[in-house]
Parts: structure tokens; sequence; C-alpha cells
């Protein structure tokens, strides 16, 4: 019996219960479906309590984050929304997989209260240690100014502005603004981005990586508390709100970087001009193509940025105005941290400073990296905007043609003062804020070609080397932190989107030692030097790397990144297995296979033996002739001849001097039969053999016949039942002498009368036997007991055995048959098989061969045929036996030696 | 049709059957003509058997075929020999003189060499294969030969002997033929006047 499970308790119940027995639960669900029924409609909140509780945390936090969005929205204008192009920097921020890499190290240095974060030897950061990334090639403890991953080349360190005010006004305009809503890039990689959009205490959100984005700021904001640098953003504001429309630019550049708005304090409620997404494609040909479209846009969304640096919004405008690169705006403040890093100790705001001088650095963050400037070498002086940034494009170092760092459009498109890639030195002192002073009071001033991350470094150098061959991955760079298509004003949104991207491997790449990717690339074999790849090693993106072949993986594995020896300089400077050191050349190469077929030592053998019985099918054959005279035929000539030479003498000497065998038994019973027959009784005379045994039949024959009739001179009917034995009749009296005149001198159809042949076989013997008129109407006889004696004369046992047979049944109707004898005359063959009927009394005698007839005594005493036969016969059944003996004997023993030598030879 | 012919061949063979039981004059007087009867059709079968032979040749002799002129040559000696016979009977001298002259020699030539033959063949025996059996049979053949074969000297003792033991032999072989032909006989009797086999045709 079913028994039904109770939703409460979960003990089972039989299923007549409607009440749960244990706690009355009803078990008749109004929620169960039964058969026919429609099911009901039910809210799936009802059914939240049966959900794991991991679930319902899960539910919780989404709709609490939902709720927060919600108000978020309702507060701030929601953004127009603008079909921006893929955010390719949207996955920096995506690319830390660990909480403590969220905070860039270079963030994490330069705040005192909050704790560095050490260069993560770990998995790559996500986008919120997209700086803190630029770190990790180190192995030591980078300071946080230093290694800025801007490849820009023309980004120009600019002072930061140390206001005080300018970061917690942000902080606190941030607390009521909308959530990004157009962010294109991935979610991932806005989630850094996202976390300054929200409020503090948002920001302390369940979602650890909001949480996780902001509290680098929360320590900034403290930081320059203490310091008071952050009174800028105010006057960013100010200054953003002057900022003129933002002419056309990408409008996914533009929305990427709004929380870079709300970075620097920007007024929520100010709609935000309409600006084109920041679009960090590797389109080479379109950087420096819009140098001078104005970047008013941008330059509001990078407003927050010039108040981090304390810059007035004002001189930001101006100076967004000279700039035409969106990127480098955004940037700008990058270009302080630069400065910091090649100049310790400078940490006075110039608070007198223009707000546009304040955030040149980031204006020149995007900015193109002029040609003639070599990234190491460091900025003059902080001449206006434009130097401020110069640092930022100095990053990626000597920029060519066809490396061309990814900001180096805007740079060609402000007309950039050279940047400043020298160390930021006393102005960086002077004009960076408080807050980023302490940062990089702890930081080493690094030498000029360290003031470069390593990495960066290391993709201008290999650019630089292999410009003619062009390199991808260059542009690969300058897609990551440009945006060729935007205008030259670097906006919010652009920022954000430059941030967001998903970084590269080689860029993400952690420390030696790392997970998966490095070990990748690690395998990456060094046979690129023949090769026809024109890509470096070190350039080739993790997609890429993951098509290559497995097995050329694996069989080109080096060694473990730990034995591999460390590199020295370079911007692999630090790493370890990064290129794996193999052999290169023939090593490397894929191993020649065989054309040949494999074939085994027996499929050749059968290959070759059809081979040439395909050859021998086109050849002619000799035909073999068998030899004239064969030894077989030499053979039975001599026999032949021995044979014909032997009788024929014989019988032409007439010898009769055999003795003859003394009369048996047998023939002499067949003497006194003879004697019983009436005087000149009707008998009849079967004539059964073919001509080709005439000789002996009448041989045989002949002696009786002629004692027969010499004694009782009885009338003789002949009859056959072969077609030649009426034509033998004659030959046979003739042979006997019965009709000769020196015989008994009998006349035919006097005494003698030939009936012919006999048609039907046994049919024929039958019918005659019992109607002799009616068969043969010129017997002469109505009834076959007529004839006294029936002698057969017969070659073959067939005729007799008819006869015997149709005769002996005869003779058991009618009574007057039983007295009459019946006498065989066979052959010598014919006799064995006629001897049972002997035996058997049916046949009353019979005189088998040459050898009785010759015994059978004549009472006329004149020699019969079978005696002139005998002494020929006896000679030539000599021979017959002697040749058999010694040719067996003789055969014998040669197919004996033949068979042995065989058996030697083979 | 095959009915009707199963049919006549099965009541003939059983009034044939029956009269030879059954000792009644009309049934022997019924079997008398159908044994008439076949006698008659066994006597034309054999002249159908000749002019078949003479078609043959014939057909031979107009497609030109391998050997036609001695299909010819036989049909013509047919044709003579026959018309001779018909016109001057069996006693013709001419008639015996064909019969003594051809026929006879023929026949006989070729069972002359039927005896080189064996001779040739019981020699060549023991080469091709000695084994026991070839040895028995050998040694059987030359026994029988001996027993029956005249010396210079007379007699070879103990022919007698030698001729009731193989005499021995053979009846008992012969006995077995007969039976086994008897029995034969039967049952193809039994299988027609079944119907089973149809020798006349009509399977």
């Amino acid at each position: 019996m079913p028994d039904i499970r109770c939703p409460n308790c979960g003990k089972n119940n039989p299923d007549f219960l409607d009440v749960c027995q244990f706690c009355q639960t009803s078990l008749k669900s109004d929620s169960l479906l039964h058969i026919g029924e429609k099911p009901t409609r039910k809210d799936t909140g009802e059914l939240e309590r049966v959900l794991p509780d991991w679930l319902r945390d899960v539910r919780q936090q989404s709709r609490e984050s939902a709720q927060e969005e919600e108000t978020a929205q309702s507060v701030t204008p929601p953004k127009v929304q603008k079909n921006e192009p893929p955010d390719l920097l949207a996955g920096l921020a995506s690319q830390s997989g660990n909480e403590d890499e969220d905070i860039p190290d270079w963030l994490a240095s330069i705040n005192p209260v909050a704790k560095p974060k050490p260069a993560a030897p770990s998995a790559p950061a996500p986008e919120a240690d997209f700086f803190a990334q630029f770190n990790k090639p180190e192995s030591k403890p980078e300071p946080p100014p230093k290694e800025v991953p801007v490849d820009t080349g023309t980004a120009k360190q600019a002072p930061f502005t140390s206001e005080k005010d300018e970061l917690s006004d942000w902080f606190a305009s941030q607390t009521s603004q909308a959530p990004e809503e157009v962010v294109e890039p991935p979610s991932q990689g806005m989630d850094w981005a996202r976390s300054f959009d929200s409020s503090p205490a948002p920001a302390q959100e369940p979602a650890p990586k909001e949480e996780e984005d902001l509290s680098w700021l929360h320590n900034l904001e403290e930081a320059s508390k203490q310091t008071g640098d952050l009174q800028a953003p105010k006057q960013s504001t100010d200054w953003m709100a002057d900022l003129p429309a933002a002419p056309s630019q990408p409008a996914g550049a533009q929305e990427d970087l709004s929380w870079l708005d709300r970075l620097g304090g920007v007024d929520i409620n100010e709609p935000l001009p309409s600006a084109p997404t920041f679009e960090p494609q590797p389109v080479e040909p379109s950087r420096g193509q819009q140098p001078s479209e104005p970047s008013s846009t941008s330059q509001e969304d990078l407003s927050w940025l010039d108040q981090l640096g304390g810059t007035q919004p004002e001189q930001g405008s101006n100076i967004f105005e000279e700039k035409s690169a969106g990127p480098q705006e955004d940037l700008s403040w990058l270009d302080q941290f630069a400065a910091q890093t090649q100049e310790p100790g400078p940490s006075e705001p110039t608070a007198s400073k223009p707000a546009g001088e304040d955030l040149s650095w980031l204006s020149d963050l995007g900015a193109t990296s002029e040609p003639a400037q070599p990234f190491e070498t460091a900025p003059s002086q902080p001449a206006g905007v434009q130097e401020d940034l110069s640092w930022l494009g100095d990053l990626g170092g000597e920029p060519t043609p066809a490396s061309a760092p990814p900001f180096a459009d805007f740079g060609t498109a402000m007309d950039l003062p050279p940047r400043q890639t020298a160390p930021l030195g006393d102005l960086f002192h002077e004009e960076t804020p408080d807050w980023l002073k302490s940062a990089t009071e702890a930081s080493s001033k690094p030498a000029d070609n360290e003031m470069v991350p390593d990495w960066f470094q290391g993709t201008v150098q290999p650019a630089e080397e292999k410009a003619p061959a062009g390199q991808p991955a260059a542009p690969f760079e300058a897609d990551v932190f440009s945006a060729p298509a935007e205008p030259s004003s670097l906006s919010g949104q652009d920022v954000d989107s430059l941030f967001s991207v998903d970084m590269p491997d080689w860029l993400s790449q952690p420390e030696p030692g790392a997970g998966g990717p490095a070990s990748a690339q690690a395998e990456i074999p060094l046979g690129e030097a023949g090769s026809d790849e024109s890509l470096a090693p070190v350039d080739l993106p993790s997609w890429v790397q993951a098509m290559r072949p497995v097995e050329a993986v694996i069989s080109e594995t080096v060694a473990s990144p730990e034995d591999q020896p460390e590199e020295q300089e370079g911007p692999l400077a630090g790493l370890r297995g990064v290129i794996p050191v193999g052999p290169v050349g023939s090593a490397q190469r894929p191993k020649a296979v065989s054309l040949k077929l494999q074939a085994s030592a027996e499929q050749q053998a059968g290959a070759a033996l059809l081979e040439r019985i395909l050859g021998s099918e086109t050849n002619p054959r000799p035909l073999t002739t068998a030899p004239v005279v064969v030894s077989q035929q030499v053979l039975r000539w001599i026999l032949a001849a021995l044979f014909l030479i032997v009788i024929s003498v014989l019988i032409s000497m007439r010898s009769e001097q055999m003795p003859v065998t003394a009369n048996s038994e047998k023939v002499l019973g067949i003497s006194n039969i003879t004697l019983n027959i009436p005087e000149g009784a009707k008998v009849l005379v079967v004539i059964d053999y073919e001509p080709s045994l005439a000789g002996e039949m009448e041989a045989v024959s002949a002696t009786l016949l002629d004692d027969m009739v010499f004694k009782r001179h009885p009338q003789l009917s002949f009859v056959s039942t072969s077609p030649m034995g009426s034509a033998l009749v004659e030959r046979l009296m003739t042979n006997a002498k019965i009709n000769q005149p020196e015989g008994n001198n009998y006349q035919a159809g006097v005494q003698y009368f030939n009936l012919g042949y006999l048609p039907g076989g046994p049919a024929g013997v039958l019918g005659f036997i019992e109607n002799p008129a009616a068969v043969i109407p010129t017997s002469g006889v109505t009834a076959f007991s007529e004839y006294a004696a029936v002698i057969v004369l017969s070659d073959h046992a067939e005729s007799g055995r008819v006869w015997v047979e149709q005769l002996h049944a005869q003779k058991q109707i009618e009574p007057a048959l039983a007295g009459q004898p019946l006498l065989m005359v066979a052959s010598a063959q014919a006799g064995p098989l006629l001897q049972p009927y002997v035996l058997s009394g049916q046949i009353t005698g019979m005189i088998s061969g040459l050898a009785e007839a010759a015994q059978y005594p004549s009472a006329s005493n004149r020699p019969g045929i079978a005696r002139s036969y005998w002494d020929t016969f006896g000679f030539a059944l000599l021979m017959s036996i002697a040749l058999i003996v010694i040719g067996s004997l003789w055969s014998l023993i040669t197919g004996i030696r033949a068979r042995r030598a065989e058996a030697e030879q083979g | 049709m095959r009915v009707v012919t199963a049919a006549i061949a099965i009541a003939a063979g059983l009034f044939v059957l029956a009269g030879y039981f059954f000792p009644i004059a009309v049934l022997a007087d019924l079997r008398m003509r159908l044994i008439d009867g076949a006698i008659l059709i066994a006597g034309m079968a054999v002249l159908v058997g000749i002019y078949n032979l003479i078609a043959v040749q014939m057909e031979k002799i107009r497609t030109r075929q391998k050997g036609s002129t001695y299909g010819g040559l036989l049909a013509l000696s047919l044709v003579i020999t026959f018309g001779f016979g018909l016109l001057y009977g069996p006693e013709n001298p001419y008639i015996r003189l064909t019969v003594d002259a051809i026929i006879v020699p023929v026949e006989a030539s070729l069972m002359a060499i039927l005896a080189v033959t064996l001779i040739y063949a019981s020699i060549r025996l023991l080469r091709r294969r000695a084994n026991l059996l070839s040895m028995v049979f050998l040694s059987a053949a030359v026994l029988a030969l001996v027993a029956v074969v005249p010396t210079p000297l007379g007699p070879i003792p103990g022919d007698r002997a030698i001729s009731s033991f193989l005499g021995m032999l053979s009846g008992g072989g012969a006995r077995g033929l007969l039976l086994g032909i008897a029995l034969g006989t039967l049952l193809t009797g039994l299988r027609v006047l079944f119907g089973v086999d149809r020798p006349y045709g009509g399977n």
C-alpha cells in the first residue's frame, strides 16, 4: 500500500489518511495536482520556505541589492541607454579573483591606513586590481605610485590636488547617485566602477565585490581627510558644470566611465551630455583621426578625476578643450601617480594651480605618446595639461608607428607637449594631494627605466624590435588602453571602460609561480624564431595560446617555471617561465611521418605473388606436349604383340597336347540330361549373347548341341531376346557343324528353325512362355510345354536370370512344365552369377566357360571347338598369369623405389 | 493428363499382378493382352531407336559436326543392311557375310583389346596403389586363372579345391547381388503400382 509522505514532518503515512498522524498536517494538499485537474497558479514566494538556506540567503541578498538599486535609480536620473560597443577594458575590473587583490596595490600603498596589498603572486586580479597587476611583475614590494599601468606614453604626470573636501564630497554625492545603467562592459568589469557609484553604506553591501571596490576609496577618503586634500571636488563639480556639451563621442566610453564622474563628485542631477561609448578597439588608423574633436563630454565625465587631483573644473574644462582624446583626461590622475613614483616625497599639492593643470596628467593619460619622446624620459616641468599627462604616454616607452600605445591617438590629436617621464620631483610634491603624497612617500624613487612598469616597458621594447613584422599584441595594448575612435576628451565613462576591459593575460599575468595562465604561457615554445609568426611569445594573447594543439603544447612542455631562470630585464623582468626555455630548431619540429606504406613481410610476400600472377597473365606459357610414345603405350603394344604372336602360333599349329581336365560330375550330369530328351523332340534354344563373345559361346555351346543333336536329333527352335541373336544362329550351326554335311547336316526350316527376335524383354519371355503361338506364330507350338528342353545360351547373367525367373514362375502354374529341363550355357563371366540358380535347382545344368565345355564328353568323339581352343587357351592363360605376377612384382618394386626417392627428395 | 497416365500404368500393373495370384480367365486374358501390347511397344521401340540413331547422324551431317562422316557411313550401312535384311531374310548369304565378316570380328576385336587392357591394368595396379586390397584382388584373380589353366603337365593339383573355394566366395557374392536385384525389382514395381515413380512421364 503506497504511503504518503508528510510535507511537514516528512514521515510516511498511509494513503487513506487525510491528516498526518504525527504532526496532524493535512496530507491532501490542495497544491497536489490530481489527474484531470488543472494546476492552480501559485506564488513562488510561498514556496520559499522549502528552499534550502543557502538559496534563501542568495534570494535575500538579491532582493536587497535590487532594492538598493531601485532607490539609487530613483535618486539619480536614468541615463540614456546607448548602444555601446563592448568595453574591452571592462574586464579589468573582473580580473581579480582574490579579495586581497581588489584594492590596487598602488592605491593600497598610498594610503597608510589601508594595508597595502602585496603584489599578488596569485591569480590575476579583477578590474579593481588593474593597477595592482602592474606591480605584480616585480617580485619586490612595489611602490604604489610606480606601477601605473598606462601605456599611452602621453599621459603626463600631473601633481595631485590634495584638497581634502573634494573626495569626501564626492563620496557623499555618490550615496544618492543612481548606479550605472548603461555600462556595456561586463558586469564584472564594471563592478569596480560601480563600486564608486554606490554610497558608502551600499559599498558595504553583502556583495563583497562592491565593498572591495570602495574600500580603497574609503581609505583614500580618510587619508585625504587627514591631509585635507579633498577640497577640489567642489571645484571640480563646478568645473564639471561649466564644461561645454561634449561632442559626439563613442557613447560607450562616456557611459562606461560615468562612475569616474561620480568619483569626482559630479552632480548627478545634472544630466550628463550624451557621450559616445568608449571603444577601445585596435584601430590603429583611427588613432589620431580625431585630433580635433572636442571632448567636452569626456571632460565632464572625468571631472571627478580632476577633483581627485584637486584640479579646478574651469581649468579642467580648458584642459579638455585643448585635448582631443578622452582617455587622456580620465587617466590624468594616473599621471599624477606616475609622477609620484618618479619623485618620492612631494606631497604638497599645488592648490594654487588651476584645476586644469591638476588634472592634466589625467588628460594626458589617453593621449598618444609622442614619437620623439622616449617613455623613460622624465617630464621636465608640468608646463600644462599636456605636460602633466605626458608621463602616462611615456609609460609605454618609445612608441612606434606599428606599436603605438593605446592612447597614442589622444596625444597626437591634442598636440600635447612632451610628456614628462622623469620622476616627479618637487613638482609632484607640490601638486599632488596629500592623500596621494602619503602614498608616494613610502615609495622609492625608481629609476627612469623602472618608472614604467616592466610589463609596459616590455610591450614597447618588443614593439620596437619587431616593428617591421608588426605586432598584434601592441595594437592590443593600444586597444586596451586607448579609444582610437574617441575624441580628445576623456570622460569618466571612458576611464571606466579603460579599466573595465578584460585584462590581457600578459598584463594580468601573475608572478612566476602563479596558476594556469602563466604556466600555459610558459609552455609556448621558443620556436618562433623558426616559424613565420610575427608575434613575440610574450605578446600572444591567451586565446591564441589556447588554440595551440595540446600535443604540441604537451610535447613542448618545458620545465616548470620554477626551474627556469628569472627574466632580468624587459617587461618580463622578474617573471619566470613566461617564455619557456626549450630547444629551437628541429627538436621542436613535428616528427616526420613516413609516407611509406607499413606492410608486414607476409603482406609484402602476398603482394609480390599477386604481382607475379598478374605479370604471368600476359606472358605466353609454353605448351607441354606429351611425347608421342609413352611408356604405358609401349607396354600395351608389347603385351598385345605378345598375345598375338603366341596365340597365332598356337592356333596355326592346331596343337592339342595339353591334357584336359577330367570330367566333372556337373558336366556328366548335363550329358545325362540330354540323353533324356525324347528323340526328335522340340528343343528351344535361346541365343542371348552378343557377337563380341560369339567365339567363346560358340566354342562352349557347340559341344553340347552337337552331342544332343547327335544323340537325339531334336528339332531345334532358335529364339533370341537380342536383335543380333537371330543373326548368330547360322554361325553357330555352322561352327558347331550341325548344319554341315560332315556333321549332323541339319537343314534350316526343317530340323532347326530360327524364330527370330523376341522383343519385350521379360514381358516377351513371359508371353512366349504362356502362349508361344501368340507371340511368335511361326513357333510351331501351341504351348511352351511342347518343348522338351530349353537351352539358354547367354554371355550375361541378366538374360539367363529372366528366363529362369519366368520359366520357374510358369512351372508353378503349369505342372506340365515341371519336368522340362532348363540348361544354361554361359560364358565364364556369367557363370558365377548364375551358379546360385544352379544350386537352387532352377537351372538343371550349366556349362560355364571353355574349361567345362572341354570336359563335356562327346558321344560323337568329334573334337569340338573347345578342344581345339584348349591348348591356345592354356598357353594364353599361362602367359597372362605370368605377366600378371611378374608385372605386379615389378610394379611393386618400382613403386616402392619411386616413393622412397620422393621421400628422400622431399 | 498426368493422372490418366498414372492410372493406366497402375491399372495395368494391378491386373497383371492379380492375374498371377488369381487364376481367373478374364484376368489371364487381360494379362495376356497387356503383355502382348508391351511386346509390341517394345518391338516398336527398337525401330524408334533405329530411327533416332539415323536422325542424329543425319543432324550431325547437316550441321557438319565433327564425326559426321562416320555418322553418314553408319546411316548408309544401316539402311543397306536393313533393306537387304527385309528383302532377303537373315539367312541370306550376303547378310551372313556381313555378320560374319564385319559385325562379329569387330566386336570380337574389342573384346580382345579388353583382355590386353585387363592384363596391363593388373600389372600397373600395385604401382598405383600398393595396398592390401589390391594385393588380395590380384591374388584372387591369379588363383582363379590358375584353377582353370591347363598346363602341359596336366591340371594343377588342388585346382578343384581352389575352384570350390573361389566358387564359394563368388557364389555368395552372386547370391547377394541377385537378392538385391530381386528386392530392387520388387520395390520398383511397387513404386510404380503406387504411383510414386512414373517413368513413363508426368512428374
